[in-house]
């Protein structure tokens, strides 16, 4: 139970992780209706889906650093700390950490003689941060190791948010299911969001010789929405935050679109694009703007000095000019795209190489996948390997998928092995879910042959 | 073998996490989280000008301020013992008496006669020394009289003081004397009185003189006889007066202006090296309303050195009698000014100031009507007053050679150090001074002791002067002083910091004098590199 609780702590409590693709969910395709979330080309393998509520989630963390790494434990010291300093020694020239936890709240499914349809609502939250070499350098040593240099925060990153989604999608087959079309419209209400401007970057240079700031900032904008209701609620009315969760302006309308094709027998290719839209923030919106500004300092004025700190905050702060406003701003919804190819050993066995990339933040790095997986006629399994960027470790993941009986269990792990030593590892993730699933039969593909081990 | 390996791997999944190693987060807990940057800090500047430099010598004991010819000058100012009108002088009670004779022998005359008689006196008034009056305005006092006769008639006489005035005018007493009867007495209030001393008994212009004239008369009746040595006795005084004002001459009188300890707390800071001053003064200032002219012998001004040695001032000005001028007869009510100046000309005072004294011993004696000084009216009133004071002033055009100054400070941010291990103070220093300085810094703990030394180093370096006296640069300095944790850690106990400052001003072994002047500014910029170790956890 320790372990357990343990790990669940990690799971979700990990703060600096960095979660993307859900690569062995992905591989459970028309298993599970949830991975139309991912793949909306993806048709269930019944006629009726119902999710169970709330007992369809995923979390997926995965970061640049090891566990290890960020809660490291000095030599002779029984305690975790976190060492700038070992931070430092690990991070590469732009570092990335993110977090992803998403929620089905509802799945109705229905398939039909050419497709299915689907009925859904998620909740979903994610945090995004980057960060430069710049950022850990100054973090470890301050800039004392910097005096004539300059010290450059560009590519420090950062975007949070969480919402809702209600929608609806399609898929149909056509050249004789050769070729599938997915696509779902859904309404997506943003509840928090926050995030740096597009080019905010700032810098520090210290002179070599009276260790003078110059401090450059531009884009300075740091927007946010409902976070101010969410930390400050004294100031609101008791069920204010309910309310603007429930509903608000916060509105946009989203799509996710996917295709399969499978041009040989033992061929099949897919794509998908998701979460394409933006969200118009305009409720609870808070904008904490700098203007462009290169100032230097170069210390107080000693004379008659009382109170010194307020004095250093006071000349500093001075020098920037800062205001808070509440304009409305636009972000676009972190698009997921995934492009699979699959080659099918038989029809039970397959592998697919799959490459995922979000658009969440700026360059931020793909994941690569290369999965196995086999399906029986009750469930299906699979292992796969997954990759991101050279100095990542190469994680290996399992999927398990069962239809037993109107009860379907499923549960995809892109990195299994952090079960086992997580401190070893930069990535985790879970996935799993409970539906109730009908109609098996009706759509299961008579063999061409007799069996005669069922004879 | 199908159901087989379903029930194979849900076994494992269920198997998996529980069989997880998780031993790096078990049985543990988050300890300390350390933050330990090295934080290079710009911290500030501040800008001293020579004035404020030297402020931070002075203990308020010197006005800091420039001179005409905008060189910075330190002035020290006291004031002496004021000599006041009643402290100086006072009017002797006056007592005087005669008898005059009838002259007259007459023995039962058949019918009453009637013999009169009249003399005018003049008496000297009692002085305790030359002083010579001519008048007197008094606030207070009074006039006695008393009168007896032995003469065998009655006797009506009158007495008339010429001298003497009331608020009514001239003082007469009339009275009578009845043979055989008791004596006359009347006193008179002297309160706005004045006393008329300038003529003689001819009418002549003369001072103290008082001047009465004694008439009386007799009555012979037949029963009576009168011999002619018989006479009427009296007796005049002048008591317990006060003046308002007097005029004549107060004569050749001392007057006290006291003795004065001057601390110059200014040079307390300095210890070894050399300090020459090119052009002090001592200059003093008398404000006199006394009408008479003041011969001021400056009998003992005395540096003292912080080492106990004493140098007596020399020179002539302390040969000769200074005088101080008086307002004539016409000012009267005014203040005369007169600044006696000491100077490098006329006295020894460079070697003086030059001992670095912690004090000056000033007794100043003054007298008035000096011998060397032609006779004039005097007058003195009772609000009249002679005050003195003494400027020490000192320009800063100087030669300082290796001069060491120490002043110590609180030092009170010990406790603030606790998370630092490295400290790199960069002082930065631009001087527009002829005056360069090495410091040493010596934390001391509370009982005084040095615990930490920061070793002499240069710490600003003097400009270059031109040909016209003006330094023609700013000199750019700069020092680090790094302290090391071991350091740091002993600093933390510091409670003072004692600044030794070892100053020198340009080409100093040359006796070059340099004038600091009044827009010179020393900026230091200082910045520190501070690695610090802090637990974010607060621990």
């Amino acid at each position: 139970m320790k372990k357990l609780l343990t790990i669940a702590l990690l799971v979700f409590g990990f703060s600096s992780i960095n979660a993307q693709g859900y690569m062995s969910f992905y591989q459970l395709r028309d298993i599970v209706p949830q991975t139309q979330g991912l793949q909306p080309a993806f048709i269930p393998d019944n006629s009726l889906t119902i999710s169970m509520p709330a007992l369809n989630a995923g979390v997926l963390i995965q970061g640049d650093v090891k566990l290890q790494e960020l809660f490291s434990r000095p030599n002779g010291q029984a305690g975790l700390t976190v060492d700038f300093d070992l931070l430092n020694s690990v991070a590469q020239a732009q570092n990335f950490l993110n977090l992803d936890i998403t929620s089905n709240i509802f799945h109705l499914g229905l398939r039909t003689k050419y497709g299915a349809f689907s009925l859904f609502a998620n909740a979903r939250a994610t945090v995004d941060f980057s960060y430069g070499k710049g950022l850990m350098e100054f973090l470890a040593n301050g800039n004392g190791n910097s005096i004539g240099s300059t010290i450059d925060f560009a590519g420090t990153q950062m975007r949070m948010e969480a919402y809702q989604e209600v929608g609806i999608g399609y898929a149909n087959t056509f050249l004789d299911e050769r070729l599938t079309v997915g696509a779902r419209a859904k309404l997506v209400t943003g509840i928090f969001h926050g995030s740096f401007a597009d080019g905010a970057t700032a810098s520090l240079t210290t002179a070599s010789d009276d260790f003078a700031w110059q401090i450059a900032v531009q884009n300075g904008t740091a927007n946010t929405a409902g976070l101010d209701l969410l930390f400050n609620s004294d100031d609101y009315a008791d069920d204010a935050l309910t309310t603007y969760m429930m509903g608000n302006e916060n509105q946009t309308l989203a799509f996710d679109l996917g295709a399969k094709f499978k041009p040989l027998k033992w061929l099949e290719i897919e794509a998908s694009v998701n979460d394409i839209g933006s969200i118009n923030w305009k409720e609870q919106v808070r904008n904490y703007n700098t203007a462009d500004t290169v100032a230097t300092f170069s210390g107080l004025n000693l004379d008659g000095l009382q109170e010194a700190g307020d004095a250093f905050q006071d000349s500093l702060g001075g020098k920037f000019n800062s205001n808070e406003t509440r304009e409305a701003f636009t972000t676009n919804l972190p698009t997921r795209v995934y492009l699979t190819a699959s080659a099918y050993l038989t029809e039970r066995d397959r592998f697919s190489l799959t490459y995922f990339q979000s658009s969440a933040l700026d360059n931020l790095p793909a994941n690569y996948a290369l999965a196995f997986n086999h399906r029986f006629d009750k469930f299906v399994i699979g292992v796969l390997g997954t990759f991101r960027r050279s100095n990542n470790e190469t994680n290996i993941g399992a999927n398990l998928g069962t239809n037993i009986g109107p009860v379907q269990l499923y549960m995809a792990l892109d990195n299994v092995l952090v079960l086992n030593k997580p401190e070893q590892y930069s990535k985790a993730d879970f996935r799993f879910g409970l539906n109730l699933m009908f109609g098996y039969k009706k759509w299961s593909k008579k063999p061409k042959v007799a069996d005669l081990d069922a004879l | 073998m199908k159901r087989f390996l379903l029930a194979c791997l849900v076994c494992a999944t269920i198997t998996a996490v529980p069989s997880c190693d998780l031993k790096y987060f078990e049985s543990t807990e988050f300890g300390d989280i350390i933050f330990d940057p090295s934080l290079a800090i710009p911290v500030g500047s501040i800008t001293y000008t020579v004035a404020e430099l030297f402020e931070e010598l002075n203990e308020g004991g010197a006005v800091i301020a420039p001179n005409a010819e905008d060189v910075v000058t330190l002035t020290f100012t006291e004031t002496l013992q004021s000599q006041s009108a009643s402290g100086f002088l006072t009017v002797l009670d006056q007592n005087f008496g005669s008898s005059l004779a009838s002259g007259t022998n007459l023995s039962n005359p058949p019918i009453a006669t009637t013999i009169s008689v009249s003399e005018l006196y003049s008496f000297d008034l009692s002085q305790t020394g030359d002083e010579a009056y001519d008048s007197i305005l008094f606030s207070a006092g009074s006039f006695d009289f008393t009168a007896s006769s032995d003469i065998g008639a009655d006797v009506d006489f009158t007495a008339s003081f010429i001298s003497l005035e009331d608020a009514a005018g001239q003082i007469v007493m009339n009275g009578s004397l009845p043979s055989g009867g008791a004596a006359f007495s009347q006193s008179a209030s002297l309160v706005n009185g004045k006393g008329l001393f300038h003529l003689d008994d001819q009418g002549n212009p003369s001072s103290s003189k008082f001047l009465v004239r004694i008439e009386y008369t007799i009555s012979v009746g037949p029963t009576n006889s009168i011999t002619a040595d018989q006479r009427v006795s009296f007796n005049l005084g002048i008591n317990n007066t006060t003046f308002q004002t007097i005029y004549g001459n107060v004569g050749n009188q001392a007057l006290n202006v006291g003795e004065q300890d001057i601390s110059l707390d200014f040079f307390s800071t300095f210890d070894g090296g050399n300090i020459t001053f090119a052009d002090p003064t001592i200059r003093f200032i008398f404000d006199n309303s006394f009408g008479f002219p003041l011969g001021i012998d400056f009998q003992q001004i005395t540096a003292v050195s912080g080492s106990g040695t004493n140098i007596p001032l020399q020179g002539a000005v302390v040969d000769n009698l200074q005088v101080v001028n008086a307002p004539t007869i016409t000012q009267q009510g005014d203040f005369v000014r007169t600044e006696i100046e000491i100077n490098a000309g006329n006295s020894n005072i460079a070697d003086l100031l030059s001992s670095k004294p912690t004090r000056f011993l000033v007794n100043v004696g003054a007298e008035s009507n000096p011998t060397n000084v032609p006779a004039a009216y005097n007058f003195i009133d009772i609000s009249n007053i002679l005050d003195a004071s003494v400027e020490i002033e000192v320009p800063l055009e100087l030669n300082i050679n290796g001069l060491t100054a120490e002043e110590v400070v609180n030092f009170t941010s010990g406790a603030d150090l606790s998370d630092a291990t490295r400290l790199l103070f960069r002082v930065i220093a631009e001087n527009e001074l002829p005056l360069g300085g090495r410091v040493e810094l010596q934390f001391r703990d509370g009982s005084g002791n040095v615990i930490y030394t920061v070793d002499d180093r240069p710490a600003f370096t003097a400009a270059s002067v031109g040909l016209d006296g003006r330094t023609n640069e700013v000199a750019m300095s700069t020092v680090d002083i790094l302290i090391p944790e071991e350091g740091i850690r002993i600093i933390e106990n510091a409670t003072t910091i004692n600044v030794v400052a070892t100053l020198s001003t340009t080409d100093a072994q040359s006796g070059a004098s340099v004038k600091l002047f009044n827009d010179y500014e020393l900026r230091f910029q200082l910045a520190v590199q501070a690695d610090a170790r802090v637990n974010l956890n607060g621990n």
